[in-house]
């Protein structure tokens, strides 16, 4: 029965598969040239124990793909980036026998300038404690635009992005569907401070980390789109028949940090040390040239002077 | 077999409890990964840590906290990758008075000796101890070293070194002290270069037997060991000491991987070196510089043994 079904698939699947679509990109934890750092910390006493744990893991890369895809038969697609400066994203679906088009710009960015470290810890008979200080710049750029059209039998097609805490996830399908999804990610420089004791784990991480993403989609099946950012903000929304959905949003952490020398921030003019920079300096690390083939609807995300968030 | 499983699972899980603060840290670099686990107790400690595109450089300290008399430090540390090794340390003190000091190189950086860039791959520690144990151990793809101590009223301090073509160690410990209290030093040294190994124990127990009023014990032991590439490896130590007020009992024997076996004394008899009589000594001897000089003039009982492997 099993071979049967087999022998069945096999025989609908290749006179028909006219267009098959795979790209797999996948980088290794394990590569030699990964750069960062990954802390963990336990603090016990006899009353009680905390633990802490950190990381920051990236490879020095430049990564670009574009392709244009268009055929009738059936498709999957699998994509993933794993982990780069705290950015991951995974694109995978599939199409029943259809009439299929689709475009893709995906661009990836990262380096390390500095990673700095400091841990103290100290334990005597009153008092058990361990702290940290970790000062870094690692630019980071994700960018990632997909179109698509399709009619036919049914396609199913999902997206998932994070960018450090925050998490996007799109889930399409329908016989007769479109999307125009673009989404971009910055960061650059952090701060972050960890206090461990073994009752108490206080936590402080400042980061100059943007993400950015807009969706344009029609689906006469299912619909989803999820936002979430750490505990703190959470947007879903799930829509069954069809439905055209148009979503846009960015969301940045800016800070700048004050020191006693009253210096003045290059970007925004606002006295005050600015280390970490009110703007969204990832993107203009990225050089250029570059910025030139993410093409002008990245430059419309993350350009501080159209998009910001915290004036 | 089972319950012999569970409990070894059980002591190691104790034995991790001891510790209070636990850190276990992972840092990258283009072509290497250093690793560095903490265990401490009783301790003040601070690492720094600088990680960039193709170097991570680490520097770390600690000592027993203020009024601690039962500090413990654990330390392992690893440096691989592509044409690094790799090369590894382990340093367990639990001690009434520790010091130590570590720094990791990993990655490019100047080459020592020259103006150069190339990989500088590298584990250095430092420590010093008093009146408690030690083992330290430390090796490349060639060789290794693995050293340990029960100090008891005495002080040691050393440094070792792990590059991926050369190890050292330099260790020097003493009692120079006019404290009332026994003391004794229980050190093995043991080097090992491809298949060849050797092995040195010493020991020297200072033991009160009459109430005197004289120069106190004094004593002092140097060992050190190197291993150049794959090429041969050396392990030596020495010792030295008065008797003083106390009764002395040393010896040094070693053994190696060709069953050769030998002792200081040579004969195979400890030296067994009874207190000075009552009364002389005292009156010229008042610091612990007077105590050095009568070593430096050769007053004493003191041997030492050497090894070194080729191998073939």
């Amino acid at each position: 029965m099993k071979n049967t079904k087999e022998t069945g698939l096999l025989r609908r699947m290749k006179p028909i598969m006219i267009g098959l679509l795979l790209i797999l990109l996948y980088t290794s934890a394990c590569s030699t040239a990964k750069q960062g750092y990954q802390l963990n910390v336990r603090v016990n006493d006899s009353t009680g124990s905390s633990a802490w744990g950190y990381s920051t893991v990236t490879n020095t890369l430049s990564f670009k793909s574009l392709s244009e895809i268009s055929g009738t038969g059936n498709s999957s697609k699998y994509v993933k980036v794993s982990d780069i400066g705290g950015m991951s994203l995974k694109d995978s679906g599939y199409t029943k026998q259809g009439r299929l088009i689709t475009n893709n710009t995906m661009n990836v960015a990262s380096t390390v300038n500095y990673i700095h470290i400091q841990e103290t810890a100290h334990e005597d008979s009153t008092s058990t404690s361990y702290s940290a200080v970790i000062n870094q710049s690692v630019p980071t750029v994700m960018y990632d635009a997909d179109e698509l059209y399709y009619r036919g039998e049914g396609m199913n097609s999902r997206n998932l992005y994070i960018n450090g805490k925050d998490k996007i996830y799109t889930a399409l399908s329908g016989t007769t569907l479109t999307k125009s999804l673009i989404f971009g990610s910055t960061s650059k420089e952090a701060l972050i401070f960890a206090d461990v004791t073994p009752h108490s784990v206080l936590e402080n991480v400042l980061e100059n980390r943007t993400t950015a993403f807009r969706i344009m989609s029609a689906a006469d099946e299912n619909t989803k789109f999820r936002f979430t950012t750490g505990d703190d903000v959470a947007l879903e929304q799930e829509y069954v028949g069809a439905f055209q959905l148009s979503t846009k949003l960015i969301k940045g952490n800016v800070y700048h940090y004050q020191n006693d020398f009253g210096d003045v921030c290059s970007v925004c003019g606002e006295t005050g040390y600015a280390w970490l920079p009110c703007c969204y300096e990832g993107w203009n690390d990225v050089g250029q040239s570059d910025q030139n083939d993410f093409g002008a609807s990245a430059k419309q995300i993350f350009d501080c002077n159209t998009c910001r968030i915290n004036p | 077999m089972k319950s012999l499983h569970v409990l070894v699972i059980f002591c190691l899980i104790s034995v991790t409890a001891l510790a209070d603060i636990q850190t276990s840290n992972v840092y990258y670099t283009s072509g290497a990964t250093v690793t560095n686990d903490v265990d401490l107790h009783n301790m003040d400690y601070t690492n720094c840590v600088d990680i960039y595109r193709n170097s991570i450089s680490l520097s770390g300290a600690g000592e027993n906290s203020s009024g601690s008399t039962d500090a413990k430090v654990s330390e392992s540390a690893s440096v691989t990758g592509s044409g690094v090794g790799p090369i590894g340390s382990n340093l367990d003190i639990s001690a009434e008075k520790i010091q130590y000091a570590k720094g990791i190189s990993a990655g490019l950086g100047l080459v020592e000796d020259s103006s150069k860039i190339g990989n500088v791959n590298e584990i250095k520690y430092s420590y010093l101890l008093s009146t408690g144990t030690e083992h330290a151990n430390f090796f490349n793809k060639y060789a290794s070293v693995d050293e340990k101590l029960i100090s008891k009223e005495n002080t040691y301090s050393a440094i070792f070194d792990a590059t991926p073509t050369k190890l050292s160690l330099e260790g020097y410990g003493n009692r120079f002290s006019f404290e009332d209290k026994d003391s004794s030093l229980y050190y093995t040294l043991t080097v090992t270069q491809r298949d060849l190994w050797a092995t040195t124990e010493a020991q020297l127990v200072a033991t009160r037997i009459n109430d005197v009023e004289v120069t106190p014990v004094i004593y002092a032991w140097n060992t050190s060991a190197l291993s150049s590439g794959g090429d041969y490896a050396t392990s030596h130590f020495d010792m030295a000491f008065i008797a003083g007020d106390r009764q002395v009992d040393a010896q040094i024997t070693g053994r190696d991987s060709n069953g050769l076996v030998a002792y200081v004394p040579v004969d195979g008899t400890p030296w067994h070196v009874d207190p000075i009589t009552d009364g002389s000594g005292s009156d010229d001897i008042q610091t612990i510089e007077d105590l050095i000089t009568l070593i430096q003039q050769g007053v004493s009982n003191s041997g030492y043994m050497d090894w070194t492997l080729v191998p073939s």
